[in-house]
């Protein structure tokens, strides 16, 4: 009973983000570039040593799920699979005690954009040519760095002295 | 270090693959139908609108941008319609002039509206109204305010050519206040050169020349003025002369047309 009502507000909690981020995120643009709060998750369930990532990724694959519900363009499962694999990545990568953390969320936010640009282009029927290379790079590279950079301002003001953190 | 069972995240990355295969190939099919049923959207979209301090707190640079280039193209068509207001208030003026000067005058006046200017061989003006108006070759064009501004070079069946008064083949008759005969020619922009046809054994020191009835010019309309005095060196007086018009000042022209009732 326990872990169902757990189970519920770690869903009702991704919900709540979702409207938020479809509210208040979406308009909050940098340079014209949306900050994910998706995938500031996704670093902050990495980031506390307590939170136990195999109760968060039925919830994620259930916000995916929404997601792509929602926004017309996407196809159901996608989200969920980008979440996903950037959370088991970091994971992986964290595991490995020789890479700093920080660096391990920049390679999550590489793998989380990247997966996305691909089937961006993919879905919408384009031809994938080499002369798209650069600009795939160019918008890939913008939004990793901007949303790297909020991530990083994000952690430093929750792992303010603090010592679960890392 | 924490310990992580990534078996459950390969299941789920497994999963969403199928889901986003399954939507796919069935042309979002299963998305439709959710849809259909369950409006998401409207539960995830909140109208910012009523509340504004916070919408605009909100309100995302390219939404700024894109009011930013609404903006801009409103200023520039206002730009545009006011330039056009300006042109029309100076065109109504100018037709006010003219209704006025003709008003004053007996002699059969036309209105025309200039259509361009030509600068070379020689100066010229293209005006609407031609042979269809009784325009002939040699009849005396006039600014709104009656000044001299050329005459009929050429007169076609829907529109005349106007030699300009500042052109340099540019030649006409003219006399002074007191009655003596001038042949007009170009110097420049601004002045002719004005010499006596017959002797006049005097200097003229000022005054203004005008066409003449006895040219067959059909009245008497002022040309130029002489500011500097006109020299008499043996026997021929003569010397620059101010041109009065301001030639590319005007949309309309005036044409003194000498032959209306023939």
């Amino acid at each position: 009973m326990v872990e169902v009502s757990k189970f519920i507000f770690r869903v009702s909690f991704l919900l709540f983000l979702l409207w938020f981020d479809f509210n208040f995120m979406s308009r909050l643009l940098v340079f014209d570039l949306r900050l994910s709060i998706l995938l500031l998750l996704v670093v902050l369930i990495h980031n506390y040593q307590d939170i136990n990532i195999n109760d968060w990724y039925f919830p994620i694959f259930v916000l995916g799920v929404v997601n792509d519900l929602i926004i017309p363009s996407s196809y159901i499962g996608l989200t969920s699979f980008f979440l996903i694999t950037s959370l088991v990545i970091i994971g992986k990568i964290n595991q490995q005690t020789y890479i700093n953390f920080i660096f391990s969320i920049l390679i999550g936010d590489l793998v989380f954009y990247s997966l996305s640009g691909i089937s961006i282009m993919a879905v919408s029927g384009m031809k994938l040519t080499f002369l798209l290379l650069s600009s795939f790079t160019i918008n890939i590279s913008k939004l990793v760095a901007v949303n790297f950079v909020f991530q990083l301002i994000v952690l430093g003001i929750f792992n303010f002295g603090r010592e679960d953190g890392y | 270090m924490k310990k992580v069972n990534f078996v459950f995240g390969y299941i789920y990355i497994v999963l969403s693959i199928f889901l986003f295969s399954f939507d796919l190939l069935s042309e979002g099919a299963v998305k439709k139908n959710v849809n259909s049923r369950l409006d998401l959207s409207g539960v995830y979209s909140f109208n910012f609108k009523n509340s504004s301090p916070l919408g605009n707190f909100f309100l995302s640079t390219s939404q700024i941008k894109s009011e930013n280039e609404l903006l801009k193209r409103e200023i520039t068509s206002l730009q545009n319609k006011n330039n056009s207001n300006i042109e029309l208030e100076k065109e109504i003026k100018e037709l006010k002039t003219i209704l006025q000067y003709q008003a004053t005058t007996e002699q059969a006046i036309l209105t025309t509206k200039i259509l361009g200017f030509e600068t070379l061989p020689s100066k010229k003006a293209l005006v609407d109204i031609g042979e269809n108006k009784g325009v002939t070759q040699g009849d005396i064009v006039l600014d709104p305010k009656g000044n001299v501004v050329g005459v009929i070079n050429y007169a076609l069946p829907m529109y005349s050519e106007v030699l300009l008064v500042n052109s340099s083949d540019f030649t006409l008759n003219a006399t002074d206040t007191e009655g003596n005969r001038y042949i007009l020619s170009s110097m420049n922009d601004e002045t002719l050169f004005s010499r006596s046809i017959e002797n006049i054994d005097k200097d003229i020191v000022s005054g203004i020349l005008t066409t003449n009835r006895i040219f067959n010019h059909g009245g008497e309309y002022p040309i130029a003025s002489i500011s500097v005095p006109l020299e008499n060196i043996d026997g021929v007086t003569s010397g620059a002369v101010q041109i009065l018009t301001d030639i590319y000042e005007y949309k309309y022209y005036q044409i003194v047309v000498r032959e209306v009732g023939k």
